[in-house]
């Protein structure tokens, strides 16, 4: 079956979800030992309980889930790390703070799955929301400078390019067209008529 | 609103009517030209749709005004405030104006073309920010910031939208809706 | 089944049974390895065959046209995971221990979500070849970007598409009305083609030279510079991977 048609203005925020749980690498604290493990993304262990380790998100996640492991949450995950990043975010109107790529998504997954694993997770919940209006707040006054032809847009996440997609590309699109030049007919049928375009109308 | 064959809105838009004067007599198809007799004559008034138009005009068979929705009266409240104005309103509900006025803009010449497309972008850019407000408003995470600005205004200005921006608004919705069930779905297991 | 290269000293469960390994390890990431800020850090991304398959699939996903298909790449991946099916199944016949449990399961996790991002891939091109199929039967520069099946599905595809639209419709109109191919005076065709002028996000993945917008004006992209622009502005820094679609 080829793709539904709604799926190609956007990729949904669970695809997106999939590709930064595929992408992203973080720490985990085995509850259990395990050999050597090799996997198409790369080889992981051997495992050993209570040693911290890296492997992908998806892998974290998996063995999260069957209370395997703990997840070390990443550095920028954190009370301090966010409300720095609030400050900066409110301090420097012109730019977005700089927050991982896929940010939104990695937090989604610890807060939902390993929120155990995450010290005060409802105060990080909080920042990452007031984070999230901050950044709207810009991208809005951002929007003001769009043009048919280009907008920087440096700092956003991938959630949060992905939310503005069909709208920014539409709008773009639209903008295109009303700037454009006239679409003139190439050419009559019958031009025996045309013999006075300078007369002004 | 875009240069595709299978666009429902090009076909929208190029069912607008152009008011017309005739610069030549049309002996038995006045008919076609939307006319109740079908002898028409040099002056006649005739409203042409814009499918038609270009052509017309192109080979100098008529004379033809400003439509009433790109008038300088529609421009100076643009003006004035772009948000303010229901582009719904001018051009009947469900019509395009923005695509209604780039096909008027296409058969003017080069100098009031530039100046007519110039009040069709910097009407939309005006007034697309408070679309893209509204729209995640309605269909995102209740924010402490956003529609609010608009106070009741809002529900005036989503009424006054044309079809191009009501297009515009269906799709922010639908990413702000997929957002919102996204942070709300969970895949926690109950132990 | 043994097309796969067994690395010494990993397998992936302790001798007691033997995967092949997948392809060679992975080389050190791209364009991320120079790190030169914290940010950067933060960005670090894989760079073996699953994140080869991610960028492509991305790519397909936000470009507007239709893009080479990674033959190469989707071999490589398919055969790897037939090897992972089989053994998987000798492994449960020949019963596993506990360790080996944990092990497939994480195995058939990665095979459901690789063989979901290939599937996803295949159905993204599919659309594509589908929508655009009457634009890239006439232009062969376009078919040199299919795979062989995706050549044949595009060719019934229109021949199908075109009797059906005959027999039903088309037939029963005026013979002036009967094209498939109309052009419209202003140009617009009924054959539709991707619009390469659409708007698409980009990241850069290093300092880019000036771009040349269609006004004349130039644009000067930074690393790490995300953009909304006409794809076909940037369509050579896309194919030459100094800037991704996102």
């Amino acid at each position: 079956m080829a793709l539904p048609a709604n799926l190609m203005r956007s990729p949904l925020p669970a695809e997106l979800e999939f590709i930064a749980l595929q992408q992203t690498d973080i720490l985990i604290r085995p509850h259990f030992s395990m050999g050597k493990i090799r996997l198409l993304s790369g080889s992981y262990g051997p495992f050993r309980a209570t040693a911290n380790i890296e492997v992908p998100l998806w892998v974290g996640k998996y063995m999260k889930q069957q209370g395997k492991c703990s997840l070390i949450p990443p550095v920028w995950l954190s009370v301090e790390w966010l409300e720095e990043k609030l400050r900066q975010e409110i301090s420097r109107p012109e730019e977005f703070a700089p927050l991982p790529f896929r940010f939104a998504e990695i937090a989604k997954v610890f807060l939902d799955i390993a929120a155990d694993d995450v010290p005060s997770p409802e105060r990080v919940r909080s920042l990452l929301k007031d984070l999230r209006e901050v950044r709207q707040a810009k991208t809005r006054k951002g929007l003001a400078l769009l043009d048919e032809m280009e907008l920087r847009m440096t700092g956003l996440g991938s959630m949060e390019i992905n939310e503005l997609r069909p709208f920014l590309t539409r709008a773009m699109g639209v903008m295109r067209v009303l700037a454009s030049e006239p679409e003139v007919p190439a050419s009559t049928a019958d031009n025996t008529f045309v013999t006075s375009m300078d007369d002004g109308w | 609103m875009d240069a595709d064959y299978w666009s429902f809105e090009s076909c929208l838009a190029e069912q607008a009517r152009l008011p017309c004067t005739l610069k030549l007599d049309v002996e038995g198809h006045g008919h076609l030209l939307g006319a109740n007799e079908s002898d028409l004559h040099v002056g006649a008034k005739v409203s042409i749709p814009m499918w038609l138009a270009p052509t017309l005009i192109l080979n100098d068979w008529l004379d033809f005004n400003i439509p009433p929705p790109f008038m300088q009266r529609v421009k100076r409240a643009l003006n004035a405030n772009a948000r303010s104005v229901r582009l719904s309103t001018l051009v009947g509900n469900g019509g395009e104006w923005y695509g209604f006025g780039k096909l008027v803009a296409d058969v003017l010449e080069e100098s009031q073309a530039k100046e007519l497309q110039a009040v069709l972008l910097t009407t939309f850019k005006e007034r697309f920010v408070d679309l893209m407000d509204q729209a995640q408003h309605f269909g995102g995470i209740p924010s402490s910031a956003g529609a609010d600005s608009m106070g009741d205004t809002g529900a005036d200005f989503r009424e006054g939208l044309e079809m191009t921006e009501r297009e515009l608004f269906l799709l922010a919705q639908e990413s702000a809706k997929a957002v919102r069930l996204w942070y709300e779905s969970t895949d926690r297991k109950e132990h | 089944m043994s097309d796969w290269p067994t690395l010494p000293g990993g397998s992936w469960s302790n001798g007691h049974s033997h995967l092949p390994s997948p392809s060679p390890e992975p080389a050190a990431a791209d364009a991320d390895a120079d790190a030169d800020a914290d940010e950067l850090a933060l960005d670090a991304e894989r760079a073996d065959a699953v994140t080869l398959l991610v960028r492509a699939w991305t790519g397909e996903r936000c470009a507007p046209d239709v893009r080479a298909f990674e033959g190469e790449l989707v071999g490589r991946i398919m055969g790897y995971l037939d090897a992972q099916a089989k053994l998987i199944g000798v492994l449960k016949v020949d019963g596993a221990s506990e360790e080996d449990h944990e092990k497939i399961g994480l195995v058939q996790m990665e095979m459901d979500r690789v063989g979901w991002l290939l599937r996803s891939y295949i159905a993204t091109r599919q659309e594509k070849l589908i929508r655009y199929a009457p634009y890239i039967n006439a232009t062969p520069a376009m078919q040199t970007r299919l795979s062989v099946a995706e050549q044949t599905l595009v060719e019934s595809y229109q021949q199908i598409f075109e009797e059906s639209l005959i027999r039903d419709v088309v037939g029963n109109l005026p013979e002036e009305l009967q094209a498939l191919d109309e052009v419209l005076p202003d140009g617009r065709s009924m054959v539709s083609q991707p619009d390469l002028d659409k708007a698409v996000f980009i990241r850069a993945k290093q300092d880019c030279g000036p771009v040349l917008m269609p006004d004349g004006s130039s644009l000067e992209i930074k690393k790490r510079g995300i953009h909304l622009i006409s794809y076909r502005v940037v369509e050579q820094l896309v194919l030459r991977g100094e800037v991704e679609l996102t």
